[in-house]
């Protein structure tokens, strides 16, 4: 009786199986537009409630708890995680290079990457080929980039030391990313060299739709080169360089791999930036997965504020429309 | 008459003359610390630790590569650098298009909130999900596998791609797609035979930035996949850089691997590289 029951069961499944072979989407020919739309995001819908909405709440919740990575118990200990991080000196010196390392890693990247794409935007042989190297070390795995520099910066195998005695700037040989006072300097310049040519990108796409008749009448009414880009390419780029400002600002004063790989937050905690002490506490040492998550949410509030002036400004309702 | 078109002739003489030093100098200054790198791979090793610097050096060898080639993992680095990027490529290439081409065409409403979350999710940094994913993944055995890390890349790369598709999506006129539903294509077909290929630009282009991403990741990879047989090669390079830093010979053979390799994708995918940040960034 079961047996047969079994039997016929495993054949409903080979029928419905077999269908579904024969032509795996006939169902979805017969839903409604709505439910068809509704289909097609549902991988997408997973994954972001997996490995978006269920992390930040993890996160959030996480750092209410002083947490075992390892499974053991996790207590709820209320703001005690962000209490203890708020009064160690650590917080504040990474939050502080944060700040400067934003500051100036972006200010630069737009200041060169601005520069770059007005002198790539100029019709010239090669144009393509330099716009490819230009965009070299953007693409470049952040770990080719460190060892390219650390390479270069070597105190006794070094080009820049070499050329830096050559020429006689400096008597003997430096160390640039070991020596606790040149240490961030040397990232933000290497950090400079390696973003910027995001900017470029990003403007020069702008460039390229600008009406070549707006610079023709300019032209006609006397304008020279200077005053052609004060009156018109500027009030152009508006948008763009704001859109480029927030989002490097975001992302310089969340960045990781670049300091990371360079200087691993030192010397003596010179280049540690808030997700370098996120990490330094949440997967070292004693795995204060807790004290890493609280770090963390103070850098989302950060973002929070960015993105909702970006929110402000920048239309969404046009882009998709 | 002659004279001012003399003038005129030497003033455009100047000006090119001045524009293509300015170029030389500045892609001469971005490039020359990774040809520099690249060229000193190929130095003999005593080359490499002669000091005074030994700039041009007494012949070219692949000797390092090779010492590197069959002394180290680099090689199994490799191919696990190819299936994770492979791997996080392909979900999310799959999972992107079908939700922007749905985010497009279908009515739905709160278009507006998805967009700005689209957004929010691409601005996130990766260190806010690297601790859960790490307590979460632990949990469900997806540390040290292939898998855990596709997953965290596919996540990670997953909002531009979206929002890059969905604006691309948008310069594909619905007429086309009428006209396949008159022919009485269903829309499985009208998807598969019509839709995806006139988005393959951007179905590139989001591909390509995916794979570059994920090859070039340290973070994901340190925290979810950091024994040796699944390390990538950003990773398990990084850490023999920490182990024996004064292999240089090694190293800048590895170094040389990476930039080789973006040389390539470069050339191979710069068009898309560059329209699909336009497309995204700039309407």
């Amino acid at each position: 009786m079961t047996e047969q029951r079994l039997t016929e069961a495993r054949l409903g499944w080979t029928r419905v199986v077999a269908r579904l072979a024969k032509a795996p989407f006939d169902w979805l020919e017969s839903i409604s537009n709505r439910q068809f739309g509704i289909v097609l995001l549902l991988p997408a819908t997973f994954m972001v409630g997996a490995l978006y909405v269920y992390p930040l709440l993890f996160t959030i919740i996480g750092s209410l708890q002083d947490r075992d990575p390892f499974g053991g118990p996790s207590p709820f200990v209320g703001l005690a995680n962000y209490r203890s991080i708020f009064s160690t000196p650590e917080f504040w010196n990474a939050f502080k290079n944060s700040l400067v390392y934003a500051v100036s890693t972006v200010s630069l990247q737009v200041l060169v990457g601005l520069g770059v794409a007005l002198l790539l935007h100029q019709r010239f042989r090669g144009n393509l080929v330099a716009r490819t190297i230009v965009i070299l070390p953007y693409v470049m795995a952040p770990v080719g980039a460190a060892l390219v520099w650390k390479w270069l910066l070597n105190d006794i195998l070094g080009l820049v030391n070499y050329i830096l005695t050559g020429l006689g700037l400096i008597g003997q040989s430096i160390t640039f990313l070991g020596d606790p006072g040149r240490a961030m300097g040397t990232v933000i310049g290497i950090s400079v060299w390696k973003l910027f040519p995001f900017v470029t990108i990003c403007i020069l796409a702008r460039l390229e739709t600008i009406p070549a008749e707006l610079y023709d009448a300019a032209k006609v009414d006397g304008a020279g080169p200077i005053g052609r880009f004060i009156y018109i390419t500027l009030p152009q780029l508006r948008g763009v360089l704001f859109i480029v400002l927030l989002l490097r600002s975001i992302w310089m004063f969340n960045d990781f791999e670049t300091i990371w790989l360079l200087t691993k937050g030192g010397p003596i905690n010179r280049t540690t930036n808030l997700p370098i002490f996120a990490y330094l506490k949440g997967f070292t040492g004693s795995f204060q997965v807790s004290l890493g998550m609280a770090i963390t949410m103070v850098m989302l509030l950060f973002l929070i504020l960015v993105a909702t002036i970006y929110f402000r400004v920048y239309s969404v309702e046009e882009e998709i429309a | 008459m002659i004279k001012s078109t003399i003038i005129r002739r030497s003033r455009r003489l100047i000006r090119s003359i001045l524009l293509y030093s300015v170029v030389l100098i500045v892609v001469f200054l971005v490039a020359s610390p990774v040809l520099w790198t690249l060229f000193c791979s190929f130095k003999p090793r005593p080359d490499l630790f002669s000091v005074p610097v030994k700039i041009w050096p007494s012949g070219f060898t692949l000797d390092n590569y090779i010492v590197t080639w069959e002394t180290t993992d680099v090689p199994l680095y490799l191919r696990n650098s190819l299936i994770v990027a492979l791997g996080a490529t392909t979900i999310t290439v799959f999972i992107s298009s079908l939700a922007s081409y749905s985010l497009c065409r279908f009515p739905f409403k709160g278009k507006t909130l998805i967009a700005r979350g689209v957004l929010f999710g691409y601005m996130l940094p990766g260190i806010l999900l690297s601790v859960p994913y790490f307590l979460m993944f632990n949990r469900l055995g997806l540390i040290n596998t292939f898998w855990g890390l596709m997953l965290a890349h596919a996540a990670m790369s997953l909002p531009f791609s979206v929002w890059l598709l969905w604006t691309f999506f948008q310069t594909i006129p619905q007429d086309i797609e009428d006209a396949g539903k008159i022919d009485g294509a269903g829309r499985i077909r009208l998807l598969g035979s019509i839709v995806l290929p006139l988005a393959a630009p951007g179905i590139v282009a989001s591909g390509i930035i995916t794979f570059i991403f994920s090859w070039n990741d340290y973070l994901f990879a340190s925290v979810i996949a950091s024994a040796n047989k699944v390390q990538t090669l950003s990773l398990g390079v990084a850490m023999m850089a920490s182990r024996d830093y004064l292999r240089w010979e090694v190293m800048l053979a590895s170094c040389g691997l990476i930039i080789i390799t973006v040389f390539i994708l470069l050339a191979i995918f710069q068009k898309y590289l560059l329209e699909g940040f336009s497309a995204a960034f700039v309407k």
